[in-house]
């Protein structure tokens, strides 16, 4: 009734009865619409725009010309576009693999053990993330030294591996490692706090029914973690994408050309750290501009694998 | 299956929940876990599923001790409060998930006896709904099956009806006794509702602060309460209890409290020469008549009627005592009448240890 009334109203009458219903929600959510804006959309907007230029230190910000997709052409005409697509999916699939798989098990660890041991057991693993980058960057660069220092060579050795130095002979297992650690206690944190919300009743139920500890956890515990799973997922990997820093502060994307070099990390140094003094803001925000859609696609192919829609409970129906 | 229950004790910390508790249950009964909250009776239920592990004492099936068994080795099957449904899984998959654990059983078969489950708690029709779509009541169904699916030698009901609205309850309490006649499985469950108790045990073994009160027929615990923690417990409305003076007058024995004065027929005096007592009444074995008639004298308080019968509460002395009329009574408040004391329906208790006198 309301609704044929609202579209019979002249187009001005209907206007001003939305601002009326909606004005105070509008200002209320007004702050958070500025700051998604300005801070989440608009770089990406700009980002964008920037890509379409030839802006670059040699332009400056007066003599830049529109040079529509030029950008995206010379990136994929560039020899090294497909290594380092390749570096960037091996090294997101690899520490995605280590953050969720190491995070789930910390989690499941840790919930199961005496609760205040749990706690401390916890804590250790969030050190790698509560000291600050280029701290925890330079204790990997300096474990990882040249023999006859680092300390991985003393720890190795019992082991029967040669001493070496693995910045430069295992690049990517560092570059794994060091991001792998630090992701693991964000995935830990996600499930750790969801298997605690899961009723004690359940896990009792299910040891009366019969169901061993490993059973437990396949059968009850990671369905009902799934929608956290799902977040870490897809979070990480977005995050895995965008990161370069403990590259950067490590490898810096050697040894050699482009040996751990990850698209992000290539944005960064085209747009704002080139060996050449030319720095190429606009050639590096087209860098960045495929990265989002490589992290959006995932995203939803991610969704998608999950089937995103079931998670969202049915209603209750009440019938007695 | 028998259980029987030897010196358990568990200790959570400095916190003592359950204390040197003896109990047997008979093979075939069903026994209700009574008191208060937090007087350690799911506690009990919880080492007797083996899911909590007792600090001593021992705990034996049949003839088989199980104190140091998992739960899945002890052949029970066990109804939660809150049902613990999976909530994942659809009402089918929940009444399996037992079976599906034991290899043994083919895919047919599971399929038949998750069906026979489901029709004997009458869920037959919900099968491919999720716990989220089932009301209270279906759910606490559902949990039912999957407790019996597996055919355990033993139930364990933790609070079955307390998620339950006052009518389901009364169904559901009818329905749950009479299933467990017909499986004829040995059942425990814990209540604090002592309506549940009684209605639907066997024996009711009362407990408090972690220590068995009593343990005994429904009937038992009713007509001669041991102590006045189980007196005031059991019964609805609760015992009232009189502090009186014992004294001899000709010959009888009489209980003087302020303003009433009872004798007690020589099967109610208390051994031994006990100079006080507190006389516990129930509100049913007082009756109110006229004025000046009765054993004491009191003021009509309040008057609260339940449909089948009313409870009045009267003041005599400095005292309310509570009395059950029949729906007829028209008393008002303030009205001034008599009350009748039940001689025989009288209850002495010590007056510092609680126990029974007589």
């Amino acid at each position: 009734m309301a609704r044929t009334q609202a579209i019979a109203l002249p187009r001005e009458r209907r206007t001003a009865a939305w601002w009326r219903t909606n004005a105070t929600a509008l200002l209320f959510m007004g702050p958070a619409i500025v700051l998604v804006l300005v801070f989440l959309l608009a770089p990406v907007v700009i980002t964008f725009v920037m890509s379409l230029t030839d802006l670059a230190t040699s332009t400056g910000l007066s003599n830049w010309q529109w040079i529509g997709f030029e950008n995206y052409a010379r990136m994929f005409r560039s020899q090294f576009w497909l290594v380092i697509l390749g570096n960037t999916l091996m090294y997101v699939a690899i520490v995605l693999a280590f953050n969720v798989i190491v995070g789930l098990g910390i989690a499941l660890l840790s919930v199961h053990m005496e609760a205040k041991a749990g706690g401390v057991f916890r804590s250790l693993w969030l050190l790698p993330r509560i000291s600050p980058s280029v701290v925890y960057a330079l204790m990997w660069t300096w474990a990882a030294a040249s023999p006859p220092f680092g300390m991985l060579n003393y720890i190795v050795a019992p082991l029967g591996l040669e001493p070496r130095f693995w910045l430069q002979s295992d690049p990517w297992l560092i570059v794994i490692l060091i991001n792998g650690f630090v992701g693991a206690s964000f995935g830990m944190l996600i499930f750790t706090s969801a298997i605690s919300a899961i009723p004690q009743d359940l896990f009792r139920a299910a040891q009366v029914d019969g169901a061993s500890a490993l059973q437990i956890i396949r059968r009850i515990t990671l369905p009902l973690i799934k929608w956290p799973i799902l977040f870490v997922l897809v979070y990480q990997t977005m995050s895995l994408f965008a990161s370069y820093e403990y590259i950067y502060l490590t490898t810096n994307g050697g040894p050699g050309l482009y040996a751990t070099e990850t698209w992000s990390l290539w944005a960064f140094h085209t747009a704002l750290s080139n060996y050449y003094g030319n720095l190429d803001f606009a050639y590096g925000a087209a860098m960045a501009a495929i990265l989002v859609l490589l992290g959006l696609g995932i995203s939803v192919v991610l969704l998608r694998v999950f089937r995103f829609e079931q998670l969202v409970a049915e209603p209750r129906v009440e019938v007695d | 299956m028998r259980v029987a229950l030897e010196r358990l004790t568990k200790r959570f910390g400095t916190v003592t929940a359950v204390q040197e508790l003896d109990l047997e249950v008979r093979s075939g009964e069903f026994v209700a876990l009574l008191g208060p909250s937090g007087c350690g009776k799911t506690t009990t239920l919880l080492m007797i599923a083996g899911i909590y592990r007792p600090t001593t004492g021992t705990i034996v099936f049949g003839d088989r001790r199980v104190d140091h068994l998992h739960p899945k080795e002890r052949g029970i099957g066990m109804v939660f409060q809150s049902y613990a449904l999976y909530p994942h899984m659809t009402v089918s998959e929940n009444i399996a998930f037992p079976l599906e654990l034991q290899r043994a059983i083919t895919r047919p078969d599971r399929e038949a006896r998750v069906r026979e489950a489901a029709a004997k708690v009458q869920v037959d029709e919900l099968l491919d709904r999720r716990p989220a779509q089932l009301s209270g009541g279906q759910q606490q169904r559902v949990a039912l099956a999957r407790a019996l699916v597996k055919r355990p030698d033993i139930l364990l009901l933790d609070e079955p009806l307390s998620n339950l609205d006052a009518r389901l309850r009364h169904d559901m309490r009818g329905e749950i006794k009479r299933l467990q006649k017909e499986v004829g499985i040995t059942s425990i469950f814990v209540t604090h509702d002592q309506l549940e108790a009684l209605s639907m045990a066997d024996r009711v073994a009362v407990m408090r602060d972690g220590r068995l009160q009593a343990y005994a027929t429904p009937d038992e615990l009713y007509a001669h309460p041991v102590n006045r923690f189980v007196a005031g417990f059991i019964g609805s409305p609760p015992m009232n209890f009189i502090p009186a003076d014992l004294a001899a007058r000709n010959g009888d024995l009489v209980a003087r409290a302020q303003d009433i004065e009872l004798p007690l027929p020589p099967a109610q005096r208390p051994r031994g020469n006990a100079a006080g007592a507190t006389v516990g009444v129930r509100p049913e074995h007082i009756a109110i008549v006229a004025p000046g008639e009765g054993q004491a004298a009191g003021e009509v308080y309040v008057v609260e009627p339940v449909g089948r019968e009313q409870i009045v509460d009267v003041q005599v002395g400095g005292r309310v005592l509570r009395v059950v009329a029949p729906p007829g009574y028209g008393g008002k408040i303030g009205d001034r009448i008599g009350l009748r004391f039940a001689p025989e329906r009288l209850h002495l208790f010590d007056p510092q240890s609680g126990d029974r006198l007589a």
